[in-house]
């Protein structure tokens, strides 16, 4: 049991919105979009010799 | 209540009950992850894994190129192709058709490259059901084995334009 | 609108200060949100109707531009703006706090007013027949991708309004400690909407240049990648919008109390954390993107999102569960559910929207987002079972059920129609069951989404289904219009109570009855 007078770090975390506005916009976009861009953009691109 | 603000202290253990549940969800949620890459390695079904772009033009030509070489005959106005064994096979999308008609042999690989010089197509093989999303621009790679002679069709499930339901295309497998 | 910003009344029920600035912008959203439904709500009739095999009502033409309205006046449309009212009741209302700048709140108003009506009249005068995903290279006129954007850039708005009274509530100190959860909830659907609304402002802009001819060449593939950045996590909002107000639903019918608010915030912290990245689901079968993207991607970072779906499984039934038993029904496992107010809309509204959601939702989502299943289910019927499952089962039903509470409480109108009030989450609920269950079973056996005819009637290479397929299609749509009546009971139980309701008393205390 936590000891009255001393509130839980978690607790603070949780409660801090910004920091989890912070990390709940930042990782989706380095995983999905960051991540997903260069993927698209580095694909190599066929050259056509003919079948 | 979930309307006001909880006690001062709310970061508590949880119960008994709460942990078996948790624990069992997460084990479940563990096993469902491995899963994915596992039946990536072990499995004989899986999306693409052959990143390649192609211009539309340029696909629409090596698909003329390969209509060309390999043609057989003439369904509905739209090319049969009976390609040789193991060789690259090329498949279009386009408004709304999927040219050629394909005649393969059962038990015989092929590389299939799929792509579409328009707008956005979804390949879709009945009676199967298998489906894969066609993009212009890029070669969607796919291994394909027939593994049962037959007649195959492939109908178009992303929406492309007013003729969409109309597109249906042809693979026909023999032994 | 002229309301003084500081004037207020207190709720005779909760106790919690209601600015009459709040109240009107509440008013104008839900409202409105209401027409868009009505409208989303025909377009939806009239799909099923062409759907029906022995009615095929529409001409190809009207059927796409049918569904097309139809996804975009449900999926965006009515939702957001009942969630812009929803966002400002949790800051707001919950907290006893002022709204932080209510002239913005108004302008973001308009600015969604504006752009739904600019997408809804270039889809009726045939200018934008390109469905709710508007693939590139398929093009729209320009105004449609305006409206897009304009309506994104309104509901951003309307996220900084949310986020800006929960500062001016912490100033004030009108709450002591935590957030209540409702509100940490609304929270995170409202950080889910920022990336969201940022993933639609980053492709929706170039797409309205590229419709203006400014940029020659847009790639399909990024277009789709962004694209469900937006498309998929837009749901995502819902989702988390939809569990705060199962809370909320469960506190106002039998008083229920989160049982530990450890573990249900853990489950709002899990969504916020990895719920965006699910919108990898609709690549599976992509060619470019690498297997090591999507699997990771479309796991949720190893199901972590999932998990908070379970948790919240559990906590909510459990808060019922405990909040019955406190009232004395004891006997035997179950008395506690036998003895819920049933009779009551928003109890049944909240149970079918939990278990439409989560039992036939949440699974069928979580199979089709594997890597490998997804060539089974992409873009098949079965896909659009599984979206009616969490967004129409769960999201629309369970703020149909809360609108039953906010008609008394917020609006202080007696609602009228009590009995059609109480039947309605029923007629709705079974509806959908059938509809879900009709698309499941036809898509499973390949029937594919957004097709105006699946006998092939018109093709030149003949095909036909399994006749199965017209089995389940006839019982998805028997259902869609089950489903239809269902919300027509909705919109009219809650436009008249609303217009004609009876005006309660300024310390007139009522729930439904």
């Amino acid at each position: 049991m936590k000891e009255e007078g001393k509130i839980s770090n978690w607790q603070i975390f949780f409660d801090d919105i910004s920091m989890l506005f912070f990390l709940g916009v930042a990782i989706p976009t380095i995983f999905y979009v960051i991540w997903g861009v260069m993927e698209l953009a580095n694909a190599p691109t066929a050259v056509i010799t003919g079948p | 209540m979930p309307i006001t603000s909880p006690e001062t202290y709310w970061w508590k253990p949880a119960d008994k009950e709460e942990k078996i549940w948790i624990s069992v969800a997460i084990v479940w949620c563990l096993i469902l992850f491995t899963m994915m890459p596992l039946w990536h390695f072990v499995g004989g079904q899986n999306p693409s894994v052959e990143p390649m772009k192609i211009r539309p033009d340029d696909f629409d030509k090596v698909t003329g190129a390969f209509i060309e070489k390999y043609k057989i005959g003439e369904e509905s106005g739209i090319p049969v192709v009976k390609p040789p064994d193991g060789a690259d096979v090329y498949l279009k999308g386009q408004m709304w058709n999927w040219i050629p008609i394909l005649e393969l042999k059962k038990g015989v690989n092929y590389k299939f490259h799929i792509s579409s010089v328009d707008l956005m197509h979804g390949f879709s093989l009945q009676p199967m059901n298998m489906n894969f999303q066609i993009v212009p621009g890029h070669d969607n790679i796919l291994n394909l084995t027939p593994t049962a002679s037959g007649t195959y069709h492939i109908i178009c499930n992303e929406f492309c334009g007013v003729g969409h339901h109309t597109m249906v295309g042809k693979i026909v497998v023999k032994d | 609108m002229a309301a003084n910003e500081m004037e207020f009344r207190t709720c005779p029920i909760t106790g919690k200060k209601v600015y009459a600035t709040t109240q009107n912008l509440m008013w104008i959203n839900a409202v409105t949100a209401v027409v868009f439904i009505l409208i989303g709500g025909i377009m939806a009739l009239l799909v099923a109707l062409t759907r029906l095999p022995a009615v095929h009502l529409l001409s190809p033409e009207w059927f796409y531009k049918a569904l097309t309205a139809h996804g975009l006046n449900m999926l965006v449309f009515w939702i957001i703006f009942f969630e812009v009212a929803g966002l400002y009741f949790g800051s707001s209302v919950l907290l006893n706090s002022r709204l932080a700048a209510p002239k913005v709140a108004w302008l973001a108003y308009i600015l969604m007013l504006v752009g739904s009506v600019l997408v809804d009249v270039m889809v009726f005068t045939d200018n934008a027949t390109v469905m709710f995903s508007s693939y590139v290279p398929l093009q729209a006129h320009p105004l449609y991708y305006l409206g897009i954007i304009l309506f994104a850039v309104g509901a951003l708005t309307a996220c900084g309004i949310f986020f800006g009274t929960l500062a001016i509530a912490k100033a004030d100190k009108t709450y002591e400690g935590s957030l209540p959860l409702v509100t940490f909830g609304l929270s995170a659907a409202a950080i889910i909407a920022v990336f969201t609304l940022a993933c639609g402002a980053i492709i929706y802009i170039p797409t309205f240049l590229w419709s203006l001819g400014v940029i020659k060449n847009l790639d399909p593939a990024m277009y789709r990648l962004i694209f469900w950045g937006f498309g998929h996590s837009s749901q995502q909002i819902n989702v988390t919008a939809m569990v705060s107000i199962w809370y909320l639903l469960g506190a106002l019918t039998v008083g229920a109390k989160p049982v530990n608010e450890k573990i249900c915030r853990s489950a709002f912290v899990l969504y916020i954390l990895f719920i965006n990245l699910a919108s990898e689901h609709h690549l599976l079968t992509d060619p470019t993107l690498s297997p090591a993207h999507k699997i990771w991607n479309t796991g949720y970072f190893m199901y972590m999102a999932v998990l908070a779906s379970m948790i919240h499984a559990l906590a909510i039934p459990m808060a019922v569960e405990v909040a019955q038993r406190k009232k004395g029904y004891t006997k035997g496992l179950f008395e506690w559910l036998t003895k819920a107010p049933w009779g009551e809309p928003g109890f049944p509204a909240m149970i079918f929207s939990l278990l439409i959601f989560g039992f036939i939702g949440g699974i069928t989502g979580v199979v089709y987002g594997t890597e490998q299943l997804s060539i089974k289910s992409h873009n098949t019927w079965a896909l659009t079972g599984h979206f009616h499952a969490t967004v129409v089962g769960g999201t629309t039903l369970a703020f149909m059920g809360l609108t039953y509470y906010v008609i008394p409480l917020i609006f202080r109108r007696e609602i009228i129609g009590k009995k059609w009030a109480s039947a309605q989450p029923y007629v709705y609920a079974i509806g959908l069951i059938l509809l879900i269950l009709g698309m499941s079973g036809a898509g499973i056996l390949g029937s594919p989404r957004r097709h105006w005819d699946v006998t092939f009637a018109d093709s030149i290479i003949p095909f036909s289904f399994d006749p199965t397929v017209l089995l389940f299609t006839t019982i998805a749509a028997l259902g869609g219009i089950l489903a239809a009546v269902g919300g027509a009971m909705y919109v009219g139980v809650s436009v008249l109570s609303v217009f004609l309701g009876r005006k309660l008393a300024p310390n007139e205390a009522k729930l439904v009855y």
